[in-house]
């Protein structure tokens, strides 16, 4: 789809050309004259001059032949106050999204626990098909929602039962257009919807739901955009929450070619219904402050924090007859909660071809003692839940060659899955290829393996896990 | 006997023979597909001035750079006059538009489309909008607050103004938006 120009710019251009060549039905002016070029020719063409009279898109000429009435000013459209915006001028919706195809197959013997867990069978998938819903509200007002499409949850064999199996949900259904045959309905997961002003160069504030503005991987966030096939453990193990719902202010601060940004987050935090219910009173908060420098390449150097309680409870109700009459009361148990903090450092350097990227952060967190939950494991003794720190990071260096675009890439991660005694520590090293062949299309392949420090209370870790990713990604 | 000896083939070269002409074949084009695609010199040429223009009735006379580049890349800056820039491109691959991505983005046509779609993907703002003649381009630049554009000096009319970039007009020497077509 191509892009629309969604803005009071865009109308007020708009009907800037069209006002001015209603004015001026000829649409060439006298002064033109050769060599003066007019519109630029195409790239490949040789450029030469162009004739004297400048052709004029037909769109320009339209609201003429259509007879719309001449102005006689442009204060109508040259009035910045004016809001352009009314009835069916509304603001426009751009559509956009990404997909991804993706082929895994992991390697090792059949005994290998997580090869038995995540795909014990190579396998084809579609993994995102993510829309984008993007809007300009007006001057300085923008909007954008974001939504995954997702095959999820048929399949979801995650959850064991006491039985001893992994029960998967039943998601067929009926399709009642098709006489009584069935099919499997999916899922669809918001994963940012928000407003945002911008009141200064310096500011912009956004509420809704965003994407936690830490690093550059979460940023990057669309297949097409992301360099390697599989996000790093402690991305994907969320150190930071990948996204949060409630307000950011956010902008840079120029000083000659060199960027001083920020971010500052005031959220519900993280708990069961983060996206629209927090179960405390705790406000999480956060923030972002990087340097951008364009003086030896690009380089940015960031660091970033977040702070926040997790609380789950139970919802519960009991009628109090203590009084003269019965009465309900609705109240909440808390079931688990502590206090986290993560803190990040990060680093990227783009000189030309060569793109360097590493993230560091940690994420600790300490229980309320009154609400320690207890461990989920195959040990009979009935413990809890410790405090942890988890510490993470990776390592990305990828260099773009002038061939179909291709860049190679190498990647370093670790994740020490403290939080668990199910994984022990894990070290990832992937080395693959991303050919962009078109800007909006990507194709990657590479080979990775992990291994890890020792072995969970599950068996994990006892054997390393190599596998081969490909994936197609789109933009469209 | 000699002779025949060394021209006799053994069974299977016809065979060996057969099979390698494809793959030659192939490895021809592979090489002559890769040698296409390998960065070309530059023609040379005379550089090729880029005026940076705004409205007559507008107070900015002078901008860098680095604020070019922000302005095109979609980001807000405010002129003097408290309106917000909005900047006015030349369509794709437009031999102008090429020249000014080159030296103010920094990028070449294929960098600048990936730039646009990561920046959607990231959730940023779209590209500036492109208009799609230069008489239009100049009408809007003249009426419209905040609008900036660009074309050659020759295209200059008294519907626009050109400013100083860097402190310095097209005709100075070191102007930095100059591009070798």
């Amino acid at each position: 789809m191509s892009f629309r120009f969604a803005s009071v710019v865009g109308c007020a251009g708009a009907l800037v050309s069209s006002t001015v060549l209603a004015q001026t039905p000829s649409a060439a002016p006298a002064a033109e004259v050769a060599p003066a070029v007019t519109d630029p020719p195409t790239a490949n063409a040789t450029p030469t001059p162009s004739p004297a009279t400048p052709p004029v898109a037909a769109t320009d000429q339209a609201p003429a032949a259509a007879g719309l009435p001449e102005s006689a000013d442009d204060s109508f459209v040259s009035d910045p106050s004016a809001n352009p915006f009314v009835g069916e001028d509304g603001p426009k919706l751009e559509l956009y999204g990404f997909a991804d195809f993706s082929y895994l197959h992991i390697l090792g013997n059949k005994t290998n626990i997580l090869k038995q867990y995540v795909a014990p069978y190579p396998r084809f998938y579609v993994g995102h098909l993510n829309l984008y819903m993007a809007s300009t509200l007006g001057e300085n007002w923008r909007s954008l929602a974001e939504v995954r499409f997702t095959y999820s949850p048929i399949g979801d064999d995650d959850k064991q039962a006491s039985d001893g199996t992994f029960p998967v949900p039943d998601t067929t259904a009926v399709d009642y257009a098709e006489l009584q045959r069935t099919f499997s309905w999916g899922g669809i997961e918001i994963q940012r919807a928000w407003v945002e002003y911008q009141p200064f160069d310096f500011l912009s504030i956004r509420g809704g739901q965003w994407l936690t503005p830490y690093g550059y991987w979460n940023d990057d966030h669309g297949s097409p955009t992301i360099i390697a096939v599989h996000k790093p453990f402690p991305i994907g193990d969320t150190f930071f929450p990948e996204h949060q719902t409630g307000l950011v202010a956010h902008g840079k601060y120029f000083i000659g070619s060199t960027a001083i940004g920020y971010a500052a987050t005031l959220s519900n935090g993280r708990g069961p219904y983060d996206v629209f219910k927090d179960l405390d009173n705790n406000k999480a908060v956060g923030g972002r402050l990087y340097l951008e420098s364009q003086v030896f390449g690009n380089l940015t150097l960031g660091v970033d924090a977040y702070r926040g309680r997790f609380t789950a409870s139970t919802k519960r109700y009991r009628v109090d007859t203590s009084g003269a009459e019965p009465v309900a009361v609705i109240y909440r148990t808390t079931d688990v909660a502590y206090d986290e903090l993560s803190l990040g450092a990060d680093v990227r350097w783009i000189y030309e071809d060569l793109h360097v990227q590493g993230e560091v952060m940690t994420n600790e967190a300490r229980y309320d003692e009154r609400y320690r939950p207890r461990t989920v494991g195959f040990d009979p003794k009935p413990t809890f839940a410790a405090d942890y720190r988890r510490v993470g990071g990776y390592l990305l260096l990828a260099y773009r060659t002038p061939f179909f675009n291709l860049m190679p890439y190498v990647m370093g991660e670790h994740s020490s899955y403290t939080n668990t005694d199910l994984a022990p520590p894990a070290w990832a090293w992937s080395a693959g290829v991303n050919l962009r062949p078109r800007p909006n299309v990507v194709l990657k392949a590479e080979f990775a393996i992990a291994t890890f420090d020792g072995v969970g209370s599950t068996g994990l870790g006892k054997d390393d896990l190599p596998y081969i990713g490909t994936q197609v990604a789109w933009a469209f | 006997m000699i002779c025949r000896t060394s021209v006799r083939r053994s069974p299977g070269h016809s065979e060996m023979k057969r099979r390698a002409l494809p793959l030659l074949a192939v490895a021809g084009a592979v090489a002559s597909a890769l040698l296409a695609l390998a960065p070309r010199p530059v023609r040379a040429g005379n550089d090729v001035s880029l005026a940076v223009i705004v409205s007559p009735s507008s107070n900015l006379t002078n901008i860098s750079v680095a604020d070019l580049r922000r302005v095109f890349q979609s980001e807000r800056l405010t002129d003097p006059d408290g309106n917000r820039l909005i900047a006015l491109n030349h369509p794709p691959k437009t031999v102008d538009r090429v020249g000014f991505d080159e030296v103010v983005m920094g990028m070449d046509p294929e960098r600048v489309g990936q730039f646009w779609i990561d920046r959607k993907i990231r959730g940023g703002s779209g590209p500036p909008r492109t208009v799609e003649s230069l008489a239009t381009l100049r009408r809007v630049v003249e009426k419209l607050p905040g609008a900036i554009g660009y074309i050659r000096p020759g295209q200059l009319s008294n519907e626009v103004r050109a400013i100083r970039v860097d402190g310095k007009l097209p005709e100075d020497p070191g102007y930095p938006v100059r591009y070798k077509p």
